[in-house]
């Protein structure tokens, strides 16, 4: 885990910050990530599942997940493997969605204004 | 997974475990196994074709991406290392200034050869990759060689002899149900006598 701070991976690729957006409501295994992620985004972002799966070392690695034991699957087959949030992942996301919240109130603002620039 | 499963999740299975780096894979190869196969018990619930379609379309580029994009950031990480190794130690002054011009080229040719040597232990190191990238390059190579050759010889290499331009071949026309024939040996003969169109006329066979 790095020593860091927080503010280090921020700007978070697009598919991390959904994934931390959807382990903020707790503890979910990949297809329940994947399926969330497509229904948040209305279908905008659906995930490949090596890609999330290279996404979820990526942020294990970094300490914004962890590993939250196994349980035993809906369908077939054995458990499923579950992920968590940590404090520090839960701290990068509300960065992240702060920045965002900025970044959309820029913008916002510049093209309201020329908005009323065209109009005048 | 249940034991009978469909051979599409097989074929997933196998191919992420060849195209994945080996450590992606001893990480996370069972739970992206799974994690497709709950995507495609769900696709095959839906009634229309289109939805497993769609899955393994997504599913084989996010595959082939990851495992480009993987490796790359491997070999990034292992340059690293291997420049941060290879830095050479001042005496707190900073790094001396590099005068040679050749020094450029040497850098180029030195990446070159780390990047062979690299690609060299990985092959060595994923055996079933190595084995269906060399026969897929093989493949291509070779079916590309037979039909260039086949091109070459049919369509872009003139007939050897002094003016394959005014070569004809004559054939005989037997109305609707055999409009090209082969000439019999007295049709030949025939036309040979009566020839006033052309300098000379040979017969061929096809019969070995």
């Amino acid at each position: 885990m790095t020593t860091e701070g927080p503010r280090k991976h921020l700007p978070l690729a697009p598919h991390d910050f959904e994934i931390l957006l959807s382990l903020s409501h707790g503890p979910m295994h990949g297809y329940a990530t994947i399926t969330a992620i497509r229904e948040r985004t209305g279908g905008d972002m659906v995930l490949g599942t090596s890609t999330l799966y290279a996404a979820v070392r990526r942020m294990r690695r970094a300490g914004l997940i962890e590993e939250a034991g196994e349980r035993p699957a809906q369908s077939n087959g054995p458990p499923r493997r579950y992920w968590r949030m940590t404090e520090r992942g839960d701290e990068v996301l509300r960065l992240e969605a702060d920045r965002i919240r900025r970044a959309a109130a820029a913008a916002d603002s510049v093209l309201g204004d020329s908005a009323e620039m065209r109009k005048s | 997974m249940s034991p009978a499963l469909p051979r599409i999740v097989r074929l997933y299975c196998g191919l992420s475990r060849t195209l994945l780096p080996h450590d992606l894979w001893a990480e996370h190869g069972r739970d992206m196994n799974e994690a497709f196969y709950d995507l495609y018990t769900e696709a095959a619930s839906k009634p229309t074709v289109s939805e497993r379609a769609r899955l393994i379309g997504r599913e084989l580029i996010s595959l082939f991406s990851t495992a480009i994009e993987e490796r790359r950031s491997t070999r990034r990480q292992r340059r690293h290392l291997l420049a941060l190794r290879a830095r050479p130690r001042t005496s707190g002054h900073g790094q001396p200034p590099d005068n040679n011009p050749l020094s450029g080229i040497t850098d180029m040719f030195d990446s070159v050869l780390s990047d062979v040597r690299y690609t060299l232990r990985t092959l060595r190191k994923s055996p079933v990759f190595a084995v269906v990238a060399i026969a897929t390059l093989a493949l291509g190579i070779g079916a590309n060689a037979a039909v260039f050759s086949v091109i070459n010889s049919v369509l872009l290499r003139p007939l050897p002899y002094e003016a394959p331009e005014d070569l004809y071949v004559v054939w005989t026309n037997f109305g609707r149900d055999l409009p090209q024939n082969w000439l019999s040996g007295p049709e030949f003969v025939e036309i040979r006598d009566l020839n006033t169109r052309f300098e000379e006329v040979a017969i061929y066979t096809g019969a070995a």
